[in-house]
């Protein structure tokens, strides 16, 4: 049974509500709806092909898109995190790019779908708005759309593509769901299915929450039009309001018969309804059926990852300004006005959706929004809500421009203020919104987010070059550009920019986004990287394109050798002796059947909404409101009272200039007063850790600096791990001395290198200036080198390999043998609850050797319980005859989710690795490969010197470049040996700053007491592999008493050996 | 793929299988018409299957061809463990040749016969004492392999650190001293391969230790000591692999003071603090101490409050601002540089600066 509205086709100029809709507003919808398009066209069109470069999004959804370029109907994706399935996202949009590959490059049929998308959304809005309100009033929303900063932010900041495709999608489809329910008809159904098929092809989170956001209000405004449409024939019912008559249902058991004719009435919509939300739900699940196949049967198990539209806006003011104000732009100011609209119109399902996506878009600002989505919150960016509530919002937004313009409040406004006020208050909003939205799409250039954009193609040819791609590769530095590179190559990268589809454990179990922007996230985030760049066979992992001279000393301290900088900048880093992938890779299949469900399905959905899309356009165009819309007419004869009015805006305008003024004196008030010093010497060193050289200078004594440039010179002077390495994470100050007017302090500062945490220690002095502190300079120490011309024999090493006029890959004669190496004193030691393989390493050859050292922990059954390789503890490159201490440390990294557990982040907190049982042995897999590069010997340790404290062995002294190169980082490992002269723990220090030539800095290596490191075994010959073959004890490796520096048991050592390696090049910053 | 599909077509069609033989040999089963004609000048035993009675043929590789050579360690310490040279012999068609062929190996200046078995000879050849990059190669009759080369390297363990000559037992203060060795060399007299790696030790005597690396350049182990921030000389020694040099004595020539350090005082009343100026810090060596020179000074005010500063040299000079006034007065200055230390008393600042 159907409900048959009591007109068909026509407007009734009787009807009560539609009468108000006059034909010249009906005209002006169209036109209003065509302005819309254009300026979508104009606006956003002119701007995509710039933007979409500088977003986050774009790119992986170009990567996608690419995927199905190459393979349509095979989802297994190998290129990242040693291979995911596509059918972890709905593949609409990425096949439409993929489509279009064909015929186009790649960014381009980006933005192809992209402005298909917002042209759909354009009149999706309208079309959604039509439902609600006027024509007129639908095309000014239309309008609003197109200058929304939050279509504006998700565009050209965001990128994200299948959310504006979707929502037009699914917006587009809601008139077929509204006519389902007022008039029934089973092509409505269909149609209404096929778009909410469609949607879901494109992404399943709009059609979920859209069910909800705005299906919901809108099966009220159309059971209000059943309502309205077919009147209840008993007089005590009709013109009751929609809540009257179901508060009727609920009144004592008297007038069955009426009750009868209500529930029959709203009986059949209710019942379609219910038909449709089956029908939405069941072209959810088969449309994309192997998604939810691939969630059920691989579910995430990845610790979340932090999302700024999750912290308090309060907090975090800047999270608050891109995810929460940013969006809502000038539909802020407007809110109040929706929310009046909605408690006192028909639109109020409309209304409390919008609030309902208002609150929930304050992320965690209050505990509301947990409250609601209870486990969902960790999983979901809550700003699509604010992006929702600014699509909602539109249609009270179009019925505001209507009445400015064309209706009441317009004429109230020019009888209160004079002619024009109303265009001058309506040209203003919308002024303010294009203002808005143009500074959204302008951000990226006022504040960038992304790295300026590096041209893939030099890497994409290198990877294509001399079977580079038979290995994995990784990205540093890149942003979301380095989805763009995988994209345009078929070599693979441990790393990826989906995180929802890595299934690596060592990725998941860290809060890391991705690991090429793992130094965000300081400590965890470095180890996370840290367990890639150093166990690379376990990832086939031999190239690290670098855009961030920030990780230079991790890489050259983990064994990564710099090849060479590409033409766009990027410097290629090769780590040696690192097995190829393997043929034929692990792969998860899926079922030939399920591979033919996503090639066919989502894209067959997206061309049949199309085709319904155009022929509903054909048939009744989508500009003109419909005989069963139910629209608010907004009454013209109420509230004429300018002169109440006048003094309304009088009285803001007085408020206003009141508050600007208030506001200002109170700043200027402000930043006059005097800062305290302690924080001038805070914000000094803030200004140095961004940058900022002239603000710094600025905080430095007017009567004692020296010119800008004589200070900056003094500034850069020295670079280094910290000067050209650190960021600035602890500061604190410790008063020494203090009169009036000066002031000493001590500087404890922590710097988050790629390594570790530096601490500093300087001593500084302020001095008050009137009432000002500022900064007393410090001053250079100017040691002089000693000689002007400096001289040095020096040896350098070619390996020829394969570069040689032969086509051959590989030949029998270019291969040089594995150097002889030789692995001594080894032990598995535990400190502090971390188990630890020590040892010493020799280089028995007469070429230098490159080093690859890997333990396995083992269990008393013999059980692998660990597998772990040398990171930063290790000579790495030895010259023949020398020898070094290695530490295999089985260090687990510490989570975010830790953190969180421990109450506070501590940077420089480890936890220990999750073992199945207790290590009780370990064995030793060591290789060698001859090395020619970071061999740099020119660092002598002048004047050590050795203390002993409560936090062990102390050892300081003065680093000494006596070579003729800059070290730029410098490590020095020291090895302890214990009273029976076998080695007992190693560590490393690093020189805070780089020296030049004749130059020296000071160091600091520290090694625990001997008392807290407990032996657990010995590691003896057997367990160990040399070059592939067992080890034998070694004749010739130095003892603990050859080349050692005996110490008188100082801290619990016996002798301490010694090697330092150097980083020797200058960054370009 | 090819052939699988016609024996696949083959083993079907049983009627053709009883038409055309079969031939199987050590590398498996084809059919002579489908198989390339290369398969039927491999060496070995063939038997052709068909409905007749089984036929049985050996083809015997032809005369060596290809000779391919391989040897292994390319690097041979001297002295040490033997190598092992390896020729691959093979026919015209890849077949490896008959047992018994004669193959002559040359590994640097030593030749050595050996037969082949199974298409292979292997030889052992031992390094010598004499170390050097070594060609090798192998010869079947006319057929000679392509050339190979092999080096022997020094015996590092036999290597013994010695001073090249006395080393400077004054170095100058504030600059380089070059410490090398002499020509290092092994056992049998080979010289040290350039880029091996030692250590140079100078023990300052208190608890102090300088480690200088060296490393070989056409033999010589060559170290350089940067005589600043070091605290003076001692005893020094080389040491390589498990091996040390003799210690010597060493001693660094640090600069004596000539004349009386000067020292001048301002005060500056805004800020209540004292500028201080030493030097210029005069040598015997006819030059003022060198720019960087640390120095250390420890003021005592009339108030009995004891002030530490660091400062470096600079033009001959050094200038500290202490927080004390001119209330402070007289200080007690005592200036330790690397020209020693000593002590002065201030009765007064010198001029007063007024804001």
């Amino acid at each position: 049974m159907t409900v048959q509205p009591n007109v068909s086709g026509k407007i009734s100029a009787a009807d009560p509500l539609l009468s108000g809709i006059k034909p010249e507003s009906r005209d002006a919808g169209t036109r209003l709806l065509l302005i819309a398009l254009a300026t979508a066209t104009l606006f956003h069109g002119a701007l995509l092909p710039f933007t979409h470069g500088n977003t986050y999004d774009a790119f992986i959804h170009m990567f996608f898109g690419d995927h199905y370029y190459r393979n349509w109907f095979d989802p297994w994706e190998p290129r990242w995190y040693t291979g995911f399935s596509t059918t972890s996202y709905p593949p609409g949009t990425h096949m439409a790019m993929g489509a279009l590959r064909h015929i186009m490059p790649l960014r381009a049929a980006f933005v192809v779908v992209q402005m298909v998308g917002i042209l759909l959304l354009t009149v999706g809005v309208y079309r959604y708005s039509l439902l609600w309100v006027t024509p007129r009033a639908a095309g000014f929303a239309a309008i609003t759309l197109t200058l929304a900063s939050s279509i504006s932010e998700t565009l050209h900041l965001f990128g994200q593509l299948p959310t504006i495709f979707s929502l037009g999608v699914f917006l587009n489809g809601m008139p077929f769901v509204y006519r389902w329910i007022v008039l029934g008809r089973w092509r409505n159904l269909a149609g209404a299915v096929v778009f909410g098929s469609a949607t879901t092809a494109a992404h399943h989170v709009t059609t979920l929450f859209g069910a909800v956001l705005f299906i919901v209000p809108l099966a009220f405004q159309a059971l209000r039009a059943v309502a309205e449409l077919n009147p209840l024939p008993a007089k005590s019912l009709q013109g009751a309001q929609l809540r009257g008559q179901f508060w009727f249902l609920w009144r004592p058991a008297t007038q069955w018969r009426r009750k009868l004719a209500v529930i029959i009435r709203f009986g059949w919509p209710f019942v379609r309804g219910i038909i449709l939300a089956v029908g939405i739900v069941g072209a959810m699940v088969i449309t994309i059926f192997p998604y939810w196949y691939w969630s059920i049967t691989d579910p995430i198990t990845q610790v979340p990852i932090p999302h700024g539209s999750r912290e308090s806006f309060i907090k975090r003011t800047d999270l608050g300004f891109v995810f929460f104000l940013l969006p809502w732009g000038t539909s802020l100011l407007l809110l109040p006005y929706a929310i009046y609209k909605g408690l006192t119109t028909r639109l109020w399902p409309l209304a409390a959706t919008l609030v309902l996506c208002f609150v929930l878009g304050t992320g965690g600002t209050t505990p509301i929004p947990r409250i609601i989505l209870r486990g969902a919150f960790d999983i979901l960016t809550l700003d699509r809500f604010t992006f929702w509530a600014s699509i909602l919002i539109l249609p009270f937004i179009g019925v505001l421009f209507d009445g400015l313009f064309y209706g009441r409040s317009g004429k109230v406004l020019c009888l209160a203020l004079g002619r024009g006020a109303n265009r001058i208050v309506g040209g203003g909003l919308l002024a303010c919104y294009m203002a808005v939205a143009i500074f959204c799409a302008v951000l990226p250039v006022i504040r960038p987010m992304q790295p300026t954009f590096i041209d893939p193609a030099p890497m994409v040819s290198f990877l294509e070059q001399d079977q580079h791609n038979r290995w994995r590769y990784l990205t540093l530095g890149f942003g979301d550009q380095f989805a763009y590179v995988s994209a345009l190559t078929t070599a693979q990268s441990v790393d990826g920019n989906y995180h929802s589809a890595r299934r690596l454990p060592d990725m998941m179990r860290f809060s890391v986004e991705r690991l090429e922007n793992s130094k965000y996230l300081g400590v965890p985030g470095l180890g996370s990287l840290q367990q890639f760049l150093v166990n690379t066979d376990r990832y086939n992992l031999k190239y690290v394109f670098s855009n961030d001279e920030f990780y230079d000393p991790l890489l050259v301290f983990t064994g990564w050798n710099r090849l060479n900088r590409l033409a766009n900048g990027v410097v290629v880093w090769e780590k040696p002796d690192v097995a190829p992938l393997p043929l034929l890779q692990p792969r998860r299949e899926l079922s030939n059947g399920q591979n033919l469900l996503w090639g066919l399905l989502p894209p067959s959905a997206l061309i049949l909404a199309g085709i319904i899309f155009v022929s509903s356009f054909l048939r009744r165009g989508f500009s003109q409101t419909q005989a069963e819309y139910r629209p608010l007419v907004v009454a013209q004869d109420r509230f004429m009272r300018p002169v109440l009015v006048r003094r309304i805006v009088f009285s803001m305008g007085v408020i206003a200039v009141l508050s600007a003024v208030g506001g200002g004196t109170w700043a200027w008030i402000r930043a006059q007063r005097p800062t305290p010093p302690d924080q001038v010497i805070e914000a000094y060193f803030n200004d140095l850790d961004f940058r900022r050289y002239g603000d710094a200078y600025a905080r430095l004594d007017p009567k004692t600096r020296e010119d800008f440039e004589t200070v900056n010179f003094q500034w850069h002077w020295r670079g280094g791990l910290i000067a050209s390495y650190g960021k600035l994470i602890g500061f604190r100050s410790e008063v020494l001395a203090q009169t009036d007017d000066l002031i000493d302090w001590r500087i404890h500062l922590d710097w988050l290198t790629a390594m570790d945490v530096q601490h500093q220690v300087l001593e500084m002095r302020g001095v008050k200036r009137g009432d000002h502190w500022f900064v007393v300079p410090t001053e250079l120490r100017p040691q002089q080198t000693p000689v002007r011309m400096q001289r040095e024999a020096g040896v350098l090493w070619n390996v020829t390999g394969r570069r040689q006029p032969l086509a051959d890959t590989d030949l029998h004669r270019d291969r040089l043998d594995r150097p002889e190496i030789s692995i001594s004193g080894a032990r598995l030691v535990r400190h502090k609850g971390l188990y630890s393989v020590v040892g010493q390493v020799f280089n028995a050859a007469s070429e230098p050797a490159y080093l690859t050292l890997q333990s396995d922990l083992r269990s008393e059954t013999d059980q692998v319980l660990a597998n772990q390789a040398a990171a930063m503890v290790n000579g790495q490159r030895l010259l023949p005859a020398e020898s070094s201490g290695f530490r295999i440390a089985f260090e687990g990294v510490l989570s975010l989710r830790d953190a969180a557990a421990a109450a506070g982040y501590d940077p420089k907190l480890f936890v220990p690795p999750i073992l199945d049982a207790t290590p009780v042995a370990a064995t030793i897999d060591a290789r060698a490969l001859v090395a020619t590069a970071n061999l740099y010997r020119g660092i002598a340790l002048n004047g050590l010197n050795f203390s002993e404290d409560a936090d062990g062995l102390k050892i300081a002294g003065i680093a000494a470049n006596v070579g003729t190169l800059t070290a730029s980082v410098i490590r020095i490992t020291a090895m302890g040996y214990d009273e029976t002269g076998a080695p007992i723990w190693v560590d490393v220090g690093y020189v805070d700053s780089n020296i030049l030539p004749g130059q020296t800095a000071p160091f600091e290596v520290r090694l625990p007491p001997r008392s807290s490191i407990e032996v657990v075994s010995e590691i003896m010959s057997k367990d160990t592999m040399i070059n592939g073959s067992g080890a034998r004890a070694d004749p010739n490796a130095p003892q603990s008493g050859e080349g050692t520096v005996r110490l008188n048991n100082v801290a619990g050592y016996g002798a301490l050996r010694f090697q330092i390696s150097s980083m020797t090049y200058e960054p370009e910053f | 793929m090819k052939s699988l599909v016609a024996l696949l077509i083959t083993i079907i069609s049983t009627d053709i299988v009883a038409a055309e033989p079969i031939l199987t040999d050590a590398f498996g089963i084809y059919m002579p018409s489908i198989e390339q004609a290369e398969r039927s000048t491999w060496a070995g035993y063939s038997e052709s299957l068909s409905d007749r009675e089984p036929q049985g043929k050996t083809t015997r590789p032809g005369a060596a061809q290809d000779v391919l050579f391989y040897l292994g360690p390319k690097n041979l310490i001297a002295g040490g463990h033997k190598g092992q040279a390896m020729t691959l012999v093979l026919d015209a068609v890849g077949n490896l040749v008959a047992d018994g062929a004669n193959v002559k190996t040359t590994t640097g200046q030593t030749t050595a016969d050996a037969q082949t078995k199974s298409g292979i000879a292997s030889v052992f050849y031992l390094p010598g004492t004499l170390a050097g990059q070594f060609h090798a190669g192998a010869a079947v009759g006319a057929q000679q392999s392509n050339r190979a080369e092999f080096q022997v390297v020094p015996d590092l363990a036999g290597v013994v650190p010695v001073w090249g000559k006395k080393p400077v037992s004054l170095a100058l203060f504030e600059d380089y001293a070059d410490l090398n060795t002499a020509p290092l060399s092994d056992q049998f007299g080979n010289e040290i391969l350039e880029g091996a790696g030692g250590q140079v030790q100078l023990d300052h005597g208190n608890g102090l230790t300088t480690l200088l690396p060296f490393v070989t350049a056409q033999g010589v182990g060559q170290a350089r000591l940067l005589t600043r921030d070091i605290p003076g000389g001692g005893q020094i020694n080389l040491s390589f692999e498990r091996r040390t040099s003799p210690i010597l004595s060493f001693e660094i020539d640090s600069p004596e003071p000539a004349g009386l350090l000067q020292i001048r005082a301002m005060t500056d009343a805004e800020t209540a603090s004292t500028r201080l100026k030493l030097g210029p810090f005069l040598t015997t060596e006819g030059h003022a101490l060198n720019d960087g020179s640390t120095v250390q000074v420890k003021v005592t005010t009339s108030h009995g409050k004891v002030l530490h500063e660091t400062g470096w040299i600079l033009n001959g000079l050094l200038e500290v601002t202490l927080l004390v006034d001119s209330q402070a007065f007289p200080l007690t200055i005592e200036a330790t540089s690397p020209l020693g230390s000593s002590s002065y008393v201030l009765m007064a600042p010198e001029m007063q600066v007024t804001p």
